[in-house]
């Protein structure tokens, strides 16, 4: 009951917080130089036909109206319209957010896989072989920047071994897409049961997850080994070692799960730099997701496809955080919900 | 307490399954890819034909979609074969009353009209083109981004168009000085040269399966005049047409412009790609709405040509998809489907045409054409010179800068030959002046040469041998102006120009440039039609749209107008190089150099015939 509460506290505290969100996006994108009136005519424009586009998009109205009136729309599920793709934003978000949020699962599940497991074994074997290599790898992977691992890995594995299909799209270019149920490309894959178009999503993803991935394991082993070394100084871990529990009981029954506590706070954490380091990966590998849709919308001065996708990452960032709170819930009983 | 700590590697571990078995679903996979169905769909209603009924009427009014006409075929067809009382249909447009039709839903409907995958054997038949970015609306009365405007080339037809003959080189190119028939079997000009008759040629349909006739054309030029805006309205005002009652329908196959005066701009306009297309007006017809009276929305993202291609997928950011138009008038094109992938990363792009998986790209920087990709095993590089010039430009109205002396000391300043050799990377010429080589009349009055000493002595002339602040603005993403602005920093010093760098994004630009308050910048500009009123017109006379150094002469206004409507070719020749000599001499820009148009492709694609417009005619490639 008072989890339901809090839950509902939550979900309350969730309209001012996407309120600023939409005060903050809706400001930046009008702070640029530039009005997208002189973008959407080109260069030929004369100045009547600016003035005419500036009318139609509203632009020629004080700011408070502009945001009074941009507000009505979302409450009305209307989220513009993108002149940029010359579609409305609600599907433009539709056709592309699916990819991205695969794009970062599968980074965050390479990153779960990988990273976790090192940080154990670093902390359990302080100064082994293991724990060194854990290091460097941490500190190259968060001090790496993305878009050169991204094109190393695109020579290497595309250009020179053969072994990466070519970085432009999530399939095979003469393949068709399974019919869209999710928008997810794996999961329509599945439903279609296209093992094809699976496979080669599949292969066109694991560069970029792998290249999201590497910063998101250097700072999760780090995480991993602290908490873990913490706990294993603890007083009940000491207190179970004396009583003469195998050592093997006492770190990976005892240790190991107070120590994920902390683990599963940093996946909301990531989950949101995921989302925003595929605008850099969407870019380099060719993928067409929010990243590059953002990327897009800002270049092209489409403020309704900058709101859209600011505003849309934002409320799955909030929402992963929710649910990684109410799954604290359940994993660590201290935690009260008063 | 530990009982509950239980449940975090829980979940992790149920993660981990999920992934496990996710891996390993593709192994359990060995489906065969699906075979060709040609078994009946269901009928979502049957019909039964009137008199005055055409099948694409009827897929209209049920589907939706004029298109469709093809799935409903299709199912009656398919229902045929099982049962007698549905009819064959060998041709759309021979439908009978009193028929029984088949028409499938809508999701139905999209399945059968889907074009069978190619199988990877056919990649022959397949070109793949890498471009940099989005294409912006595809409306041809108002696009004018580049990708965008080629596309409207190759997926709509024109009245006319330019014959092709061979450059110095051998390769093939559009000679702009002769004209031939497109959608126009014949023209002809009445005597006093104000009545251009087109004569049509008869059965061309459109991709919709409407003919195309004169009510067509006249559509298509009245819907730019009357919304009044854009490009192609620009365009036809160049030509003198600015009324819709000037386009004159005179029978299905015969149409008229009327013009005021002559004009000799009138039959380059029609042959530009991007902005002379024919739409097929009952189709855009029927997508006006009391808000969008040009359906604007819809032509941004749908077509509706009669052109080589037809549009098949679009996919924002992701590709564009055309399929060849099978029944193309000129012959059905060798290329069955062009696909245009978007890829953001120049780096990405050249790994992409090293490795074969694309046959074209786009944007490729300078420095990558004259190392990586020269000489590399599969590649063919083209440079053509185009009439494009790379300007140093100077609002003419500010101080100093309206001084004539300032302007020459500035343009003595330049260090030419490093700039072609540093920044082009030796793909462009010197430039000659404001109409660049290979557009007609063009006359060389370019006096400038780096010559610094000589520079000095015209700025102390001009009382300024303490030099000046100089705020330089350039574009975002244009490292080629960006290498520019660096270079002119370093010898303006040598003036005691102080100059400040600003770089500025697009819309920026835009918006800067329309107001006309860029002091100094770089800029360039390309005449599609390669005629010196064309270039006059937008850049050098006094409203010109994009006089973006705000240069004003009179009598170069005179003379372009005078070389507009002037019958008398030498005339022409003499009006314009006039002109070309005033603007010579009071150098309102500083002409830096021409650089080339570079095409880079597979060396297994044949038969590309460049064009001024530069848009790639993909009708014409083959693969060999």
């Amino acid at each position: 009951m008072r989890l339901l509460i809090y839950i509902a506290r939550r979900l309350l505290l969730l309209i001012p917080t996407l309120l600023g969100v939409t005060i903050v996006c809706f400001s930046l994108v009008r702070v640029l130089p530039g009005n997208p009136a002189y973008f959407i005519l080109g260069p030929y424009a004369t100045e009547e036909d600016i003035e005419q586009v500036k009318t139609e998009l509203g632009l020629d109205k004080p700011l408070y109206q502009q945001y009074v009136i941009y507000l009505n729309d979302i409450l009305h599920g209307d989220l513009g319209y993108a002149w940029h793709t010359s579609q409305p934003v609600a599907d433009d978000l539709k056709q592309r957010f699916p990819l991205s949020i695969e794009l970062a699962t599968i980074a965050l599940i390479i990153t779960l896989i990988v990273g976790v497991p090192l940080g154990v074994v670093s902390a359990v074997k302080r100064g082994s072989w293991v724990d060194n290599v854990a290091r460097v790898l941490a500190v190259t992977g968060v001090s790496m920047p993305m878009f050169w691992t991204g094109l190393v890995l695109i020579y290497f594995f595309f250009f020179r071994l053969r072994w990466a299909p070519p970085p432009m799209g999530v399939l095979d270019v003469l393949m068709e897409r399974p019919p869209t149920v999710t928008g997810m490309i794996l999961v329509d894959s599945i439903i279609a049961g296209n093992w094809e178009t699976f496979g080669s999503a599949i292969s066109h993803l694991i560069l970029p997850a792998i290249t999201l991935a590497l910063p998101m394991i250097g700072s999760i082993t780090r995480m991993t080994r602290s908490s873990m070394a913490e706990v294993l100084h603890s007083d009940y871990v000491r207190t179970a070692t004396a009583f003469g529990l195998p050592r093997r009981t006492v770190i990976y029954r005892d240790a190991l799960q107070n120590a994920l506590l902390p683990v599963v706070t940093m996946i909301g954490v990531l989950y949101g730099f995921a989302l925003g380091g595929t605008v850099l990966i969407e870019m380099i590998f060719g993928l067409t997701g929010m990243g590059s849709y953002s990327f897009g919308s800002i270049m092209n001065m489409d403020y309704a496809g900058v709101q859209g996708a600011v505003l849309m990452v934002a409320v799955i960032f909030v929402m992963i955080n929710l649910l990684v709170d109410i799954l604290y819930a359940f994993i660590d009983p201290r935690i009260s919900y008063g | 307490m530990h009982r509950k700590s239980h449940r975090a590697p829980r979940v992790l571990s149920l993660l981990g399954v999920a992934i496990l078995l996710s891996m390993l679903l593709p192994l359990a996979a060995a489906a065969a890819p699906p075979a060709q169905d040609i078994s009946p769909v269901p009928c979502a209603n049957e019909y039964t034909t009137q008199a005055d009924d055409s099948l694409s009427k009827i897929a209209e009014k049920y589907l939706g979609n004029v298109m469709a006409y093809q799935a409903i075929m299709v199912a009656t067809n398919r229902m045929h074969a099982e049962d007698d009382s549905f009819p064959e249909i060998d041709d759309a447009d021979a439908i009978e009353i009193g028929w029984k039709i088949c028409i499938p839903s809508a999701e139905d409907a999209e399945v059968l009209l889907a074009p069978p995958a190619i199988a990877e054997d056919e990649a022959d038949t397949v070109l793949i083109v890498a471009v940099p970015g989005d294409l912006e609306g595809w409306d041809p009365a108002t696009a004018t981004y580049f990708t965008a405007n080629e596309m409207i080339q190759t997926l709509y037809d024109r009245l006319l168009e330019y014959e092709v003959t061979e450059d110095d080189q051998g390769r093939p190119v559009a000679d702009t000085t002769k004209f031939k028939g497109m959608l126009a079997e014949s023209w002809s000009a009445s005597d006093d040269g104000l009545t251009w008759t087109f004569n049509l040629r008869p059965g061309v349909k459109f991709s919709s399966g409407n003919e195309l006739t004169a009510a067509d054309v006249e559509y298509s030029f009245d819907r730019a005049l009357n919304m009044g805006k854009g490009i192609q309205n620009m365009m036809l005002g160049f030509a003198g047409i600015t009324d819709p009652a000037q386009t004159v329908v005179v029978d299905d196959y015969t149409f008229q412009f009327v013009l005021e005066e002559p004009n000799n701009l009138l039959l380059h306009i029609l042959t530009l790609g991007p902005n002379a297309p024919i739409i097929d007006s009952k189709v855009v017809e029927a997508q006006v709405t009391e808000d969008d009276p040009f359906a604007e929305k819809w032509l941004r993202n749908h077509v509706a040509g009669s052109g080589p291609y037809i549009l098949d997928k679009y996919e924002p950011g992701n590709q564009v998809v055309y399929v060849a138009n099978e029944n193309y008038w000129k012959g059905a094109p060798e290329l069955k489907k062009v696909i245009y992938k978007t890829v953001p990363s120049a780096q990405d792009r050249i790994l992409l045409l090293l490795s074969g998986a694309i046959d074209m790209a786009y944007d490729v920087p300078g420095v990558d054409l004259t190392t990586t990709l020269k000489d590399a095993p599969g590649i063919q590089i083209m440079h053509f010179p185009v009439p494009s010039t790379t300007v140093f430009f100077t609002n003419n109205t500010v101080a100093p800068y309206d001084d004539v002396t300032v302007r020459k000391a500035l343009c003595y300043a330049v260090p030419y030959d490093a700039l072609i050799d540093k920044v082009l990377y030796g793909l462009g010429t010197p430039s000659a002046g404001p109409v660049a080589n290979g557009v007609a009349y063009q006359k060389d009055v370019n006096e400038c040469t780096y010559d610094i000493e000589k520079a000095k002595a015209l700025l102390a002339e001009a009382g300024l041998s303490d030099g000046f602040d100089m705020t330089l603005t350039y574009r975002e993403g244009r490292p080629e102006e960006e290498m520019t602005a660096v270079f002119l920093q370093a010898e303006l010093a040598k003036l005691n120009i102080n100059v400040e760098l600003e770089k500025i994004q697009t819309a920026a630009w835009s918006e800067r440039r329309s107001a006309k308050t860029i002091t100094a910048g770089l800029d360039g500009y390309t005449p599609y039609a390669p005629d010196p009123t064309y270039v006059m017109n937008f850049w050098y006379v006094t409203d010109g749209i994009l006089n973006t150094w705000v240069y004003s002469n009179p009598r170069v206004d005179e003379l372009t107008s005078i070389a507009v409507v002037e019958p008398d070719a030498a005339k022409i020749q003499a009006s314009m190089e006039e002109a070309q000599d005033i603007i010579g001499a009071e150098q309102p820009v500083t002409w830096l150099f021409n650089p080339y148009w570079n095409v880079v492709m597979g060396d297994n694609v044949q038969g590309y015939v460049f064009y001024p417009d530069r848009a790639t005619r993909h009708n014409v490639l083959y693969k060999d």
